[in-house]
């Protein structure tokens, strides 16, 4: 049994929701105590965090791996260790909760707010360092609840409608996706008289073409469903919509990225001749998210379902990537979550501080408001260039990484991505225009505060790392980049250094 | 019994069979006694504790020894040392709620002590009954004690209604299980499960044998609530008084769960093939019955008695795998279930503290807002019922299905998880009572018995969710029959 700083990373949260479910509500002043004793423990995790990227070593498959007894009787084992997959993943995640609970100091029952926060750290780290099946769904569902309580009790009027859709649709998704678990034991169980749920063991191991295509399609469910990949995404723009800030964020900055993740991370590696199977497939259905989502965010009048809907069109970039499963698809796919992780996450924090100034998040009830918040409005265009694939922001470099691996494979599906980048721009600036300039509409809206100490302390260290990233994008991927590789090898499909490779049909799988 | 043979018919081993209840008779004998003078239900308590701690004595002192005595009526083996433990923490914990409930109702009478520890001396009898006819008198035993419970609250029609459709329904179940006992009789010529085991194989008429297994599951799966002999159940554990209602749902499911578990693995071994399927079906027609008509409840201890059909469906799930994994499989989640299950009807029995008994959605709504540990609690049980991880409902639910699985059973587990999520809708809707409705929900105080009995089913529901381990190597040794049929 060793254990060690992941351990720490995924326990410590626990430990401070024990202490702040100890702490007086103190609902008068607004749960001061909860409130900075969350705020510690999450800035302790965000340390915890960059000491494992520095300690981390890119190209050494999982590492600082931990373990214990836990099911025995099934052979399932407490595993966790990090890859150049999860640690950016990881970074992320311990960026944006203290960010979320800075972005929501006055929200009301902040103990409980603070405590569900902290579960939910805890819950998304485990999913992303779990390295046992059967570890990572606890975590994975477990997740679940927190969120829901999130959405649920401090989210906009239709909360307990999108809290329940978003609990059973993802509810769905897992457990299918459990079934695919437990059937991957047996057929390993079966083949090897061993019975373990140990990702690095199952990965020595290959399931027959037809068992996998069906636990391809029974993780999928699962993954789909969080990512989400169109047309199971209904569930996203209400979820979000309604969401708190913090949830928003969480939810477009984290939980989707745990959709591409267990794609990455269990479906491309568990089962790569299904995953060969199902790429044109896969492919086309992250083409229409991009395309969908762009033309749906177009045509929303609130501006939080607008950021909502463009996450299913970012979401398509990702999706296309990793169908395509090239070299430089997949950094551009990967890269494309963290980029738009902050980007997203940034703009939901703005569109959560414009409703605190006007509790509405209508755009029409907008308009021309730049004069009486330059510094808003000032953060609102870079969040929302960054978001629409600004060369020098983040999302550029992994949109771009997408489309020319999509090129090189199949050059029809690369210009219709390449299309979305457009939609992007007309439906992210048309909204932008739209709330911040012209003439002033409503004239009390001169009399608007501007950004306050606090809000500049949560969007700028956001927009500080698009930048970084827009211009040291290898930060992340030689991180990244060995882990995706294995990845890719896994797939078994070959590097492509040519151009373009011409389709037949569709030809995905003859590309190369 | 004759009296020469007394001698030999009452070995060490024999007196180790009974020693569990004879202890649990004694002290409802003793409450009985003591207690018809005093008004005072704790000191009544007190010695029905001492009564079950002596019956868990007895079958802790039972570990490691196997092999049926009294003629073969009763079986020692680890799986009923295993499911009388299980009815005993059940009786225990849902009789903490007594005290506090009994006193606000105004039915402080000894006899309510006495007839749970009597209902329970024939639950732990039932788990390790090995004849057709000691599987019958312990029935009888404590579905007699379930009928009087069930309409304890003499002032109240819904709970006489209760009472009075417990006993017609279940006494219409006896002579079917009876009737069932008679035709395996005849085809075969013997009553002890293992007999029949080993006479199948020349019964006269193997049809007759069949209808004989028929009717005596038919018998059991009343008791356990399955479709379609679930009609008594949501009317039973809805008038019952929900002290009652809690022990019914808890010890009598795991009971009756061992006996089935028995009759099918040592009795009809050879007959795999025949109550595979027929346990197949009622398991289909268990979970997504009971999942969609709890659905449809406004009623939430309604509710969780449908609930109960659709648990006795995933239990079947595992019963009707016939394998070894299948059987520790149902032992563990039957384990964990009951801590949720008594949990869950214990929050309600607070209901039960006020004047006006009430249980319905609205009455609930906004309780966790101005109780958050109360309805913390109740949220912890309601999510192991539905199978969240990390609560301890979600591993017997992955143990159970897995263990099917294995058996190659794909299409009814995938039944089995929708069925899950179907429920899961049910259970979520009082959770968003619980915290996200605004409501007018009274805020009960929680007596002391109460915390001690919420806080300990809330605690295990949670530490075996995240530590299951210990008590699944358990299981997994327990699911040994004392003869034969593995």
């Amino acid at each position: 049994m060793r254990l060690g700083l992941l351990s720490l990373l995924i326990f410590l949260p626990l430990l401070g929701a024990l202490i702040v479910a100890v702490l007086p509500a103190e609902e008068e002043r607004g749960g001061r105590k909860a409130k900075a004793a969350s705020l510690f423990i999450s800035l302790v995790e965000l340390v915890l965090a960059l000491t494992l990227w520095a300690r981390f070593r890119p190209g050494q498959g999982f590492q600082m791996v931990e373990e214990a007894r836990w099911v025995g009787l099934w052979g399932a084992r407490y595993v966790v260790g990090v890859d150049g997959i999860s640690l950016p993943l990881v970074v992320l995640t311990a960026i944006l909760v203290p960010l979320g609970i800075l972005g929501s100091w006055g929200i009301k029952n902040a103990k409980g707010f603070c405590l569900v926060m902290l579960v939910l750290e805890a819950g998304m780290l485990g999913v992303f360092l779990a390295l046992d099946l059967l570890l990572f769904y606890v975590f994975w569902e477990g997740m679940l609840f927190p969120m829901y309580f999130l959405i649920g009790a401090w989210g906009y009027e239709r909360r307990i409608y999108a809290a329940v859709k978003f609990f059973l649709y993802t509810l769905l998704g897992g457990v299918i996706m459990l079934v695919g678990i437990i059937a991957l034991y047996f057929l390993h169980l079966k083949a090897t008289g061993v019975g373990t749920f140990d990702l690095r063991e199952l990965l020595s191991f290959t399931p027959a073409r037809a068992a996998q295509l069906w636990l391809f399609a029974a993780f999928l469910a699962a993954f789909a469903i969080k990512v989400p990949i169109f047309p199971l995404h209904t569930w996203l723009p209400d979820a979000h919509t309604e969401a708190p800030t913090a949830g928003s964020v969480l939810l477009a900055g984290i939980l989707l990225k745990m959709g591409v993740y267990g794609l990455l991370r269990f479906n491309l590696t568990l089962f790569p001749e299904a995953a060969r199977t199902f790429r044109p497939i896969l492919a086309l259905l992250g083409l229409v998210g991009i395309l969908y989502g762009g033309a749906v965010s177009a045509m929303q009048q609130d501006l939080k379902r607008l950021v909502a809907y463009s996450s299913v069109a970012h979401m398509g970039y990702s999706v296309l990537g990793v169908a395509l499963a090239t070299a430089l698809s997949l950094e551009g796919a990967y890269f494309v979550l963290i980029a738009h992780g902050l980007a997203t996450g940034t703009l939901f924090f703005l569109v959560g501080m414009l409703y605190e100034r006007k509790h509405t998040r209508l755009i029409a009830d907008y308009g021309g408001v730049a004069g009486a918040l330059p510094v808003l409005s000032g953060f609102f265009l870079m969040a929302a260039l960054a978001s629409l694939g600004l060369p020098g922001l983040a999302n550029f470099v992994g949109e771009v990484l997408v489309i020319l691996g999509t090129y090189r494979v199949e050059p029809a599906l690369a210009v219709g991505a390449a299309f979305g980048v457009l939609l992007a721009a007309v439906y992210m600036l048309w909204a932008y225009e739209r709330v911040f300039h012209g003439p002033l509409r409503h004239p009390e809206d001169a009399g608007l505060a501007d950004a306050s100490l606090r809000e500049r302390v949560v969007v700028v260290p956001l927009l500080i790392l698009l930048l970084i990233l827009g211009f040291f994008p290898r930060l992340v991927l030689d991180r990244a980049g060995p882990s995706l590789e294995t990845v890719r090898e896994r797939v078994g499909l070959a590097r492509v250094e040519a151009g373009p490779a011409g389709g037949i049909g569709l030809g995905l799988e003859a590309g190369e | 019994m004759m009296p020469g043979l007394a001698g030999t018919l009452m070995t060490p081993e024999a007196w180790m069979a009974l020693a569990p209840a004879l202890s649990l008779v004694a002290a409802g004998v003793v409450v009985l006694l003591a207690g018809s003078g005093s008004r005072r239900p704790e000191s009544q308590l007190l010695l029905s504790l001492l009564g079950l701690g002596a019956a868990g004595f007895f079958l802790g002192r039972r570990a490691g020894v196997t092999g049926l005595v009294l003629s073969g009526a009763l079986a020692l083996d680890p799986l009923g040392r295993f499911a009388g433990m299980v009815v005993v923490v059940a009786a225990g914990l849902s009789l903490l709620f007594a005290p506090a409930y009994l006193r606000a109702r105004g039915l402080v009478r000894p006899e309510y002590f006495a007839l749970v520890l009597f209902a329970t001396a024939g639950m732990v009898l039932l788990a390790g009954a090995s004849d057709l006819v000691s599987i019958f008198l312990s029935l009888e035993v404590l579905s007699l004690c379930l009928y009087a419970l069930a309409a304890f609250a003499t002032g109240r029609a819904s709970s006489l209604e209760a009472g009075l459709k417990y006993l017609v329904l279940g006494a219409f179940s006896s002579a079917i299980f009876l009737y069932g006992a008679a035709l395996a009789y005849g085809a075969t010529g013997a009553t002890a499960l293992h007999r029949l085991g080993e006479a199948a194989w020349g019964a006269l008429d193997p049809r007759v044998l069949l209808a004989g297994l028929a009717l005596l599951a038919g018998g059991l799966a009343f008791k356990v609530g399955a479709v379609p002999f679930q009609f008594w159940l949501p009317d039973v554990y809805q008038g019952a008084p929900t002290p009652v209602t809690a022990f019914m749902a808890s010890g009598t499911k795991v009971a009756a769960f061992a006996a089935l578990l028995r009759l099918l693995y040592v009795a009809f071994p050879s007959a795999r093939w025949d109550w595979r399927l027929a346990a197949e079906v009622a398991a289909w027609a268990s979970m997504f019955g009971g999942a969609f008509l709890a659905l449809t409840q406004t009623d939430v201890k309604r509710m969780l008695a449908y609930s109960s059909v659709a648990h006795a469906g995933f239990l079947l799930v595992g019963v009707s795998g016939g394998t070894r994994l299948g059987v520790s499989g149902v032992l563990f989640y039957l384990s964990v279930y009951i801590l949720a299950v008594v949990g869950a009807f214990g929050v309600l029995a607070l209901a039960g503290l006020r004047p006006e008994e009430r249980w319905d959605l609205r009455s609930l709504a906004g309780l966790g807002r101005r109780n958050p540990v109360l309805g913390g609690a109740f949220a912890v049980f309601l999510l192991s019922l539905a199978g969240i991880p990390p609560t301890s409902g979600f591993m017997a639910k992955f143990y159970v299905f897995g263990a099917a699985l294995s058996a190659g059973q794909t299409p009814l587990v995938l039944g089995a998880v929708l069925a899950s999520a179907v429920a899961a809708f049910a259970y979520i809707r009082v959770v968003v009572a619980l915290f996200l409705e605004e409501g007018e929900a009274e805020v009960p105080g929680v007596p002391g018995l109460f915390a001690v009995a919420l806080g300990l089913a809330a605690f295990f529901v949670l530490a075996l969710g995240v530590m299951p381990g210990g008590l699944m190597d358990i299981a997994a040794a327990s699911s040994l029959f004392a003869a034969g049929g593995m």
